[in-house]
């Protein structure tokens, strides 16, 4: 009988090593991450997106330009530009509206800011 | 009812042009094929060829992700709670053999750091697509060149979470394809968290995570492996309806998320200009959820180069020849 207990005890200590295992493996990884993964491929089945309210991986329009998800237009862009590159900004807000839509065009395209730099000197120049 | 010869002749005929049609869709995609026409609406086998299409940088006569003074692009693997190991990587894809009708395609990778420092490896395709790819390997210890088999499509890709089938190997007929959905993509693309924007050797400034694709309309493509027990039964892709850019793929086993591998596109010229699939990786990132290890490979733009006028004596054993130890 003693013996029986010993083994039933070794039993759940050995699931609960596994279990740990397992756990910590998902543990690794960023679970804000996964729960947006996740959110977001079972909109293809339900239709609908549920939002993680302030998760970091979800662009939200409103609130969040850092996220990327104002860089959808033109003025979320200016103020993304603002922020990585103070110096290049201070050329683009001089310049007209389509310049500086095409930009924004183009950074969503190539995500090459060093690119849009450029541009935006370029345009600068050719503009005087 | 009497069945008459020219029915029968008709039907076989019929027959005849099915098979046609079924062979030519599974077809081996090539520098050649097509961007849909406007306003078609491709289905999911179409799809997927379009997403070879641009993941082998057919747009381009050639593609280099080549060493510009200490930038080079680099794979950074992570064990669970272990560190990083980098590996830095020069490659150089040519896709420029119209002429011969043998060569598909061939591809040199260089080595520049860790335990596979110095070594270099020459990878041809074929036109035929039954033929396996040929693997010449430069050892620089022994300074000769080896001739390897094609590794398996599970094989890990330089130790990463990515195998060399998510790499280069998988190919459309692999997988038998359904479209699932159509809907904007609403997150934005996974990195390793601790090292978002930092300085990294080989790399210089790492990318933060990409949310440029937020919002970009993504067909959902469902491709179910036609290979027996294989590690997955079937993935999803998130693949761009414009530019066929897959920016995710979920792998799925017994019903259960597996792995993730998200990938970072930029278009190399801009919208207006050229191929919509002309794209180049900026990062791939990858995610094992049965182990917890993560992996990174990041491709700094000043080190991409495409369409160059480097003749194709450079995709040759006497280059591997003069790799540098």
């Amino acid at each position: 009988m003693e013996q029986m207990v010993r083994n039933v005890a070794a039993c759940h200590l050995a699931f609960l090593i596994i279990g740990c295992l397992q756990f910590d493996a998902v543990q690794a990884a960023d679970s804000d991450y996964l729960s947006a993964v996740k959110a977001d491929f079972a909109e293809f089945t339900s239709h609908v997106f549920e939002i993680t309210p302030d998760s970091p991986w979800i662009g939200s329009i409103e609130d969040q330009p850092e996220s990327g998800g104002a860089l959808k237009d033109v003025e979320g862009f200016s103020i993304f530009l603002q922020s990585k590159s103070p110096g290049s900004y201070i050329f683009y807000k001089k310049l007209p509206a389509d310049y500086k839509e095409r930009l924004h065009r183009d950074y969503l395209a190539t995500g090459d800011l060093d690119r849009i730099k450029d541009d935006i000197f370029r345009y600068t120049k050719e503009l005087k | 009812m009497p069945i008459s010869t020219t029915s029968i002749i008709a039907h076989s005929f019929f027959l005849a042009l099915v098979s046609l049609a079924a062979l030519d869709s599974q077809a081996a995609v090539g520098r050649e094929l097509a961007y849909p026409a406007e306003g078609a609406i491709p289905d999911a086998d179409e799809i997927a060829r379009q997403v070879y299409f641009a993941n082998h940088f057919y747009a381009f006569r050639n593609f280099s992700i080549k060493r510009r003074g200490r930038t080079m692009s680099v794979l950074i693997n992570r064990a669970r709670e272990g560190n990083e190991l980098a590996t830095a990587v020069e490659r150089h894809l040519n896709n420029n053999y119209n002429t011969d009708e043998t060569l598909q395609s061939r591809d040199l990778a260089i080595f520049h750091s860790g335990k596979m420092r110095g070594t270099g490896m020459l990878v041809t395709e074929y036109m035929d697509d039954q033929k396996n790819k040929d693997y010449m390997v430069w050892l620089p210890s022994l300074r000769k060149i080896r001739r390897f088999s094609q590794p398996r499509q599970d094989d890990a890709w330089g130790g990463s979470v990515f195998t060399f089938g998510d790499v280069t190997l998988r190919k459309p007929e692999d997988e038998t394809h359904e479209l699932i959905g159509k809907k904007p993509l609403r997150t934005c693309l996974g990195i390793m968290t601790n090292l978002e924007g930092k300085h990294y050797r080989y790399a210089g400034k790492l990318p933060e995570r990409s949310c440029r694709h937020l919002n970009k309309e993504v067909y959902g493509l469902k491709s179910t492996t036609r290979f027996k027990n294989w590690w997955y039964d079937y993935r999803i892709s998130y693949v761009d309806t414009k530019s066929f850019a897959d920016y995710r793929t979920l792998y799925f086993k017994n019903g259960e998320l597996i792995k993730i591998i998200d990938r970072d596109w930029g278009l190399v010229n801009t919208e207006e200009e050229g191929d919509p699939r002309a794209l180049f990786w900026k990062y791939w990132y990858g995610l094992d959820l049965r182990t917890g290890h993560e992996s990174l490979a990041v491709i700094p733009k000043k080190v991409v180069e495409y369409n160059s006028n480097r003749r194709n004596s450079f995709w040759t054993e006497k280059t591997l020849r003069k790799i540098k130890r």
